[in-house]
């Protein structure tokens, strides 16, 4: 409707005041009118990034720029703006400002759909907009409008493009305020805040944020789909229920923007924007370069901040040690963040976003530019790009006829150091951000007094405002107590030849060029003096020249640093590859599958061959091309020899209960059943905890939901990948796909701390009943899938479509045996329970996980379940454990059950090995059985032994190669190989530890030589990225629990098996007392 | 005072129920004759390893320990050849017996209300049918010491045998010495991750004054009480009379080497005794560790790194690392939970890979952590006079392919069964009968 209106006021020239915008308040007094028709003249213009025009007249009337000549003259009427030696470019369109808006109303239409975190139908008008003090700091900063979007919610309504100055002065009528509307959605990962809400609010995790907004956009699908059977045929079904919140996610609507905390959360975004065809932005968060190529790739257009890291404190060798190598280095490349995206190819627009201080703004552009971003590139990320990714770029973005009057005058090129806006124009009204400093009067002056006896003629040498000297043949003198006004100086003066004693006092006057002024003597009489100027001071040394403007933007960058301290820009540090994942250990580039010959090395092989001694290994392409005697083995040319010198080798280890590597949260406690969440999702391959488990000769790994709910999250099954560049490779090929169930304690505690006291499930019974309805609601779910898809089209046409439920489409895999449960579990009575369930239903189980009586139930395990996976030893952590014994492996593997032996926590994972050579301690089990515990039976459980798990042709290469005998406390692992490529060796760690130390200590020297003080104050990391801040009774609750675990010895880092996470515990426990109170 | 050592050697009726849980079933019966165990490799770990030697002992007390073969006497001999005999592993810090079940409430007793507790003791609430004791004590853990928990002070130190009919018999010492949790500036990852707080450094100030106002009032109590005995009894101060003295130590749980530097000049200068507990970064304040000449029990080897930069290996690293500059060192487990003090040798098994020979991982849990607990004189290596606290293996005990085959504690030969044993038996004999046990 406005675009239709400014095209329309263009073309008819229409008086100045629209008829569309409503004023406030009828007027009081008379009219107060501005006639909005203004010519920049004389301006040195860049019309648009790499464009330049001298001497340009910019005519601009009613909001609109009429016309951009060279040369030219200004239009009779127009007010005149003399431009000479300023330059004049768009003004920058800011892509992100975070506004408060009000929650819609519940009772609306359609309500809030399934949380208050989407409200798709909220817009950012609907509530108060930007402060005054924010609009001057984005003006200041040169932004002339900006995309206003709701600060909260995971799909937290729509933005619009607003002009920073509409509504202020105090003419008769407000300029327009909105350019246009509805052009982003919002997007963020954000999870409920602890406590507001309840503690167990949905979603509180990443996972489950994701999983909502899936389920959001699929609704919107669907309530479309509904409506359109609906205007094909009335009768037959109740009426769809109109839906603001789903409509305003209507396909053919608004882009979606999409607010990033990490790097990581940007390629799941991009996940989204793929799995449902919709146009995504990102606004980032300066860190994208440290996942540079999977960014890339993703190929979303990028919002990025400048907020760079401040100055990691090392000051002493403590506070050195705090930082590892991943912050120093993050701190390093931080600036170039945009150059790197920009050369890579991406869409770059930048944002004053993030920052804790706008004023910081461009001094961070700046920045970027000094470490290669080309100036033409910034340029077109604030004014162009953005305005094109807004769709408004036939109206902003360029200083072209026709488009709105947004301009910013300025004394320099826009990124130069000293470059000062002096004016910003907004919707064709000057806002002054400072004004042209007054002239100043500092000169040689040709002077004459005139005395009594006779003229003295000289010189006067203003050398500022504050020093000056007369100069009279050889004789100078030096003015006291000068003062320099813009019209006016007033000096004292004591000088022997025109009296011995006494002090003259004198003022002037100037004028132009000239100087009137008056000289009154000790003796009272007063002498009139007038002087010319002559010439600047001339220069009294070899002054730099360095306070000259030069308007070279290029050369700025060597300005910015103070003297002395101009750095050379280290070419390496900027071409290289960067290290995956950032930090230490990091590779530069992921290792090609290798040729490998494995020799003098026994042999464990988890298979049927056993643990044969003196074995050769051959792997090629990723696979085991050979396994046997050396004299009969193929060396394939350019093989790689190893000579394990009487070492072992085992197949890489597995471990089926793990949690590490999880972004945002392991449980989802938002709801008792969550099966619509996926680990998946949320897969962090940055966690050093994947390399440490890599020493240890693990290669792949369930990572699994946490034990919260009964019904829990999709797992993952995982490679340990380290180095490869997206999240997704991480992920094996052609496993089962799983999710985890819970049983007993910590469902039952995890219901019992809601606030609800009909919260269910309460206990085990509860557990039973609560799976058993969401089997069948599964079940009844595919069926009513599978009856519509039987429909003819005809009758598709006019039958409402079932809805697409991700909560029960996980259920309904199960129950068809698409999806394997993997189900924490004590007691012998709730794994019969299940394993009695899954019978009556016609699925086989995955695992039992824990399964710590297990060995009391052996028989049934072994009949519904593909197989148990357990701990070698723990026990008395809990109630539900007291029964747990370290033999349990072995006697369920002695009736039958598959058994494998997990860690469910980081530091257990790296040492799988002696915890399977627990089971042959307690349970005597024979040793080659012992490995298949952490290698063949966990593949086996995943649904990945035929790829992995055993040493046999054909399978991938995961492998481990160990000093000694696995079993022994006395081996290590010396390398590990995944998929035929040594991600782990002992020689490449200790070059790895050696190049990260000598990296951290390079740049704490460069941080040591910089000073401690940061050069200038900026945005902090995450603090305004995603989730919310705790209120602040949790967090003094929390404070106090987590204060009281460490005190007791327990660290927070150190997760504990059988609790899944110790956040997770801590999380848990808060809740429960929060509910017992 | 500070060590009450019972050898009360009461004669008890027998009642052997091996299949039975030991929480059922009685401690063992006082040793009521001379011992001999021949010819088996004897670890003394004080001395050099005796290959093919014997060992007797009597009253529950090492007579003799031979390269030379001993007359038996009337003792009962064990024939060990190609067995090996060693002195019970030495917990040092441990919550044993005073927690059942971690995550219900009512079974735990480590940690008395407010924050500075010094008139409690371990030993009065160790549960001598504890699920824990012989669980543990099967894997050759024989001694441990027992720690309060949380607050500034949490109490005085227990030392405790593994067998017994009650608390009196378990307790080896039972004031051992005080424990301090020394004020810790929160990580800035902890401080970040939780929204502030107050200022670190002003909350590790006011804790340390606190200290001092305790340390200060509890001598100038003690110099009151000793001029005028009228003066009322404060069992805080009583009971840190020999710590003020400095006949007992302060047991201090210290991570960093901020901590260390703040607390052992401290210590100095109120003369009192010092070991540390925790001891993470030991080695960046080994030079305090040495110049003080204090030892450290560090918590477990399997533990993650704490910073990411750090090697894979760090903690396993370390043992290695501080024996190599001097310190004198014994390693642990995390005190807060117990139940997996059976795996301490392991813990100690782990730094052998990373440079510490197995004689020197030997020693940290068992001589040295006597040291740290102050109880060497009776515990920790197979020395004449000292309790015949041993147990005799198959093998290495670190390796997890070894049996233990018997133990003993002060003499008496201890089941090494227990309530876990008793289950497998169980259930192995349910499917047993069922004819399901494919291999038995």
């Amino acid at each position: 409707m406005i675009r239709l209106f400014l095209v329309a006021a263009l073309v008819a020239a229409t008086p100045a005041f629209s008829p569309l915008l409503a004023q406030d308040e009828p007027l009081r007094g008379p009219r107060k009118i501005d006639p909005r028709w203004h010519a920049l003249t004389h301006a040195r213009l860049i019309p648009s990034p790499g464009a330049l025009v001298e001497d340009a007249t910019i005519v601009l009337r009613d909001g609109v720029i009429v016309s951009v000549e060279t040369g030219g003259e200004a239009p009779a009427g127009a007010r005149v703006w003399d431009c000479s030696g300023l330059t004049v470019h768009a003004g920058f369109v800011e892509m992100y400002a975070g506004v408060e808006a009000p929650l819609p109303d519940a009772t609306g239409l359609g309500g809030y759909w399934q949380s208050e975190k989407v409200v798709p139908q909220r817009s950012a008008l609907d509530g108060e907009r930007l402060t005054d003090s924010e609009v001057e700091s984005l003006r200041g900063a040169g932004f002339t409008a900006a995309a206003i979007a709701p600060s909260d919610g995971v799909l937290g309504g729509s933005s619009a493009v607003v002009a920073l100055g509409a509504g202020e002065g105090d003419v008769a009528a407000a300029t327009p305020e909105v350019i246009e509307d509805g052009v982003y959605q919002t997007l963020a990962f954000r999870r409920a805040s602890w406590g507001s809400e309840g503690s167990l609010a949905y979603p509180n995790s990443e996972m489950g944020a994701i999983a909502l907004i899936r389920q959001a956009l699929m609704d919107a699908d669907h309530h479309a789909a509904c409506l359109a059977v609906d205007a094909t045929e009335v009768a037959g079904h109740e009426p769809p229920q109109p839906n603001e919140a789903l409509d305003a996610l209507r396909r053919g609507g608004a882009p979606f923007l999409f607010n990033a905390s990490s790097e990581l959360q940007l390629l799941r975004a991009a996940r989204l924007a793929d799995e449902f065809n919709r146009p995504v932005m990102v606004l980032g968060t300066g860190t994208e370069f440290r996942r540079l190529d999977a960014v890339l790739a993703a190929g979303l257009p990028l919002v990025l901040p400048v907020n760079y890291p401040e100055a990691p404190d090392v000051s002493t060798s403590m506070a050195a040690d705090a930082h590892s190598l991943r912050d120093l280095a993050t701190w390093e490349h931080a600036p170039s963040n945009a150059r790197r995206l920009v050369d890579g190819g991406a869409t770059v627009a930048l944002t004053s976003a993030k920052l804790d201080d706008r004023g910081d703004f461009m001094a961070g552009v700046r920045e970027a530019i000094e470490r290669g971003l080309d100036p033409v590139e910034a340029l077109r990320a604030l004014t162009v790009t953005p305005a094109r990714l807004l769709g408004v770029d036939d109206r902003l973005g360029k200083v072209e006829p026709g488009r709105l009057a947004h301009l910013v005058v300025r004394t320099a090129d826009p990124f130069a150091e000293d470059s000062e806006i002096r004016d910003v124009w907004v919707a064709g009204r000057r806002f002054e951000i400072e004004a042209a400093p007054a002239p100043t009067h500092e000169g040689d002056y040709a002077f004459r007094l005139e005395t009594e006896g006779g003229p003295i003629e000289g010189t006067l040498r203003l050398k500022s405002s504050s020093s000056a000297e007369v100069l009279v043949g050889e004789d100078s003198f030096e003015l006291d107590d000068l003062k320099v006004g813009p019209q006016h100086m007033h000096f004292h003066l004591e000088a022997e030849a025109l009296a011995p004693e006494g002090v003259f006092s004198g003022t002037g006057l100037f004028e132009g060029e000239a100087i009137h002024g008056s000289l009154v003597g000790p003796d009272g009489a007063m002498m009139r003096w007038s002087a010319t100027r002559t010439g600047d001071v001339p220069d009294e040394e070899d002054e730099e020249d360095d306070g000259e403007a030069d308007g070279d933007d290029r050369s700025s960058g060597e300005d910015v640093e103070s003297d002395g301290e101009a750095e050379e820009p280290e070419a390496s540090l900027e071409d290289g590859p960067l290290p995956l994942p950032f930090g230490a250990h990091g590779l530069t580039a992921y290792p090609d599958a290798e040729t490998v010959m494995i020799r003098n090395a026994t042999v464990w092989t988890a298979a049927d061959a056993g643990i044969v001694e003196g074995a050769v290994i051959v792997v090629q392409g990723g696979k085991i091309r050979y396994v046997g005697p050396e004299a009969l083995a193929p060396v394939p040319g350019g093989a790689r020899i190893i000579d394990a010198q009487g070492g072992h080798v085992t197949p890489g280890l597995i471990d089926c209960h793990s949690h590490t590597g999880i972004s945002g949260g392991v449980n989802e406690t938002g709801r008792r059943v969550t099966s619509e969440v996926r680990i998946g999702d949320v897969i962090n391959p940055d966690d050093i905890n994947f390399y440490r488990q890599l020493a240890g000769g693990l290669t792949a790994a369930n990572l699994l939901h946490g034990s919260a709910n009964a019904i829990g999250g999709q797992n993952a099954v995982i490679k340990l990948r380290w180095g490869a560049s997206h999240p997704e490779d991480m992920k094996a090929e052609g496993a089962m796909p799983g999710i985890k169930f819970a049983l007993g304690e910590n469902p039952k505690r995890v219901a019992a701390g809601t606030d609800r006291s009909d919260e269910y499930p309460q206990t085990r019974m509860g557990v039973a009943a609560l799976i058993e309805d969401r089997l069948v609601a599964g079940r009844e779910y595919r069926e009513s899938l599978e009856r519509y898809a039987a429909l003819s089209e005809w009758e598709r046409a006019r039958t409402m479509p079932p809805r697409r439920d991700l909560e029960l489409e996980a259920l309904g895999e199960i129950v068809a045996g698409e999806r394997w449960i993997h189900c924490h579990s004590y007691r012998q009575d709730e794994i019969l329970m299940l394993a009695r369930l899954a019978q009556a239903f016609g699925f086989k189980i995955g695992t039992f996980q824990h399964v710590l009586e297990g060995y009391k139930v052996a028989e049934e395990i072994a009949e519904a379940a593909v197989g148990a996976s357990t701990f070698s030893d723990w026990w008395a952590y809990k109630f539900e454990v007291v029964d747990a014994i370290p033999h349990n492996a072995t006697l369920m593997s002695d009736v039958g059950v598959n058994v494998s032996i997990n860690s469910d926590s980081s530091e257990h994972a790296r040492r799988l090995n002696t915890e399977a050579a627990k089971a042959v301690k307690y349970g005597r089990m024979e040793r080659a059985e012992g490995i298949k515990l952490v290698t063949l039976n966990p593949a086996i459980q995943l649904g990945i032994g035929d790829q992995t798990g055993s040493i046999e042709v054909g399978k991938d290469a995961d492998l481990a190669i160990w000093s000694g005998d696995p079993l022994s406390y006395q081996s290590r692992c010396v390398s590990t190989f995944v998929d035929g490529r040594e991600l782990f060796s002992l020689e490449a760690d200790a070059a790895g530890r050696a190049a990260a130390e000598a990296e951290r200590q390079r740049i704490i020297q460069k941080l040591l030589k910089k000073g401690s003080k940061p050069k200038m104050s900026r945005g902090s990391w995450g603090r305004r990225g995603g989730g919310e801040r705790l209120a602040d009774r949790d967090l003094a609750r929390f404070r106090d629990e987590l204060e009281d675990l460490w005190r007791s010895g327990a660290d927070p880092t150190l997760s504990r098996p059988g609790v899944c996470g110790c956040f997770d515990v801590l999380y848990e426990m808060a809740a429960t007392r929060a509910g017992s109170r | 005072m500070s060590t009450s050592i019972q050898l009360r050697l009461a004669a008890l009726v027998v009642l052997a129920a091996p299949t039975l849980a030991q929480d059922l079933t009685p401690s063992a019966a006082a040793q009521d004759g001379p011992v001999l165990l021949r010819g088996a490799t004897i670890h003394t770990v004080s001395g050099d390893v005796i290959e093919g030697g014997d060992l007797l002992f009597e009253d529950g007390v090492i007579q003799a320990v031979s390269a030379e073969r001993l007359d038996a006497g009337e003792a009962r001999v064990f024939e060990l050849e190609g067995r090996h005999v060693f002195p019970g592993f030495v917990l040092a810090t441990s919550t044993l017996g005073l927690v059942e079940v971690d995550s219900v409430d009512m079974t735990i007793d480590t940690s008395e209300g407010g924050s500075i507790n010094p008139e409690v003791y371990a030993a009065v609430a160790v549960n001598p049918d504890s699920w824990h004791l012989p669980v543990t004590r099967r894997n050759g853990v024989l001694v441990a010491g027992v720690f309060p928990q949380g607050g500034l002070v949490p109490g005085r130190v227990s030392t405790i045998q593994l067998d017994g009919w009650s608390w009196e018999d378990l307790a080896l010492d039972r004031h051992a010495g005080l424990a301090i949790n020394w004020p810790a500036e929160r990580s800035a990852r902890f401080r970040r991750w939780s929204g502030g707080g107050d200022d670190a450094g002003d909350r590790t100030k006011r804790q340390i004054a606190e200290l001092d106002a305790l340390f200060d009032a509890a001598a100038a109590y003690v110099a009151a009480k000793d001029a005028d005995p009228t003066v009322p009894t404060d069992l805080r101060f009583e009971a840190m009379r020999p710590i003020l003295a400095g006949e007992d130590p302060v047991f201090l749980s210290i991570t960093t080497r901020k901590q260390a530097e703040a607390a052992l000049p401290w210590c100095a200068e109120r003369g009192l005794r010092v070991a540390i507990a925790g001891g993470r970064d030991a080695l960046e304040f080994a030079d305090l560790l040495v110049r003080h000449d204090v030892p450290v029990a560090i918590t477990s080897t399997h533990r993650l790194p704490h910073r990411r930069d750090l090697s894979y290996a760090t903690t396993y690293e370390l043992p290695a690392k501080l024996e190599a500059a001097g310190v004198r060192w014994c390693l642990t487990m995390g005190a807060r939970d117990s139940s997996n003090a059976r795996n301490l040798c392991y813990e100690a098994a782990a730094a052998v890979p990373h440079g510490l020979t197995p004689a020197q991982a030997l020693r940290s849990v068992t001589l040295s952590s006597a040291e740290f607990l102050g109880i060497e004189d009776h515990v920790g290596s197979l020395d004449k006079g000292k309790h015949a606290t041993l147990f005799v293996a198959d093998g290495d005990p670190f390796e997890l392919g070894t049996k233990i085959e018997h133990a003993f504690v002060q003499g008496r030969k201890i089941s090494l069964t227990d309530k876990q044993t008793a289950l497998d038996a169980k259930y192995r004999e349910k499917y047993r009968q069922r004819g399901t046990l494919k291999r038995d």
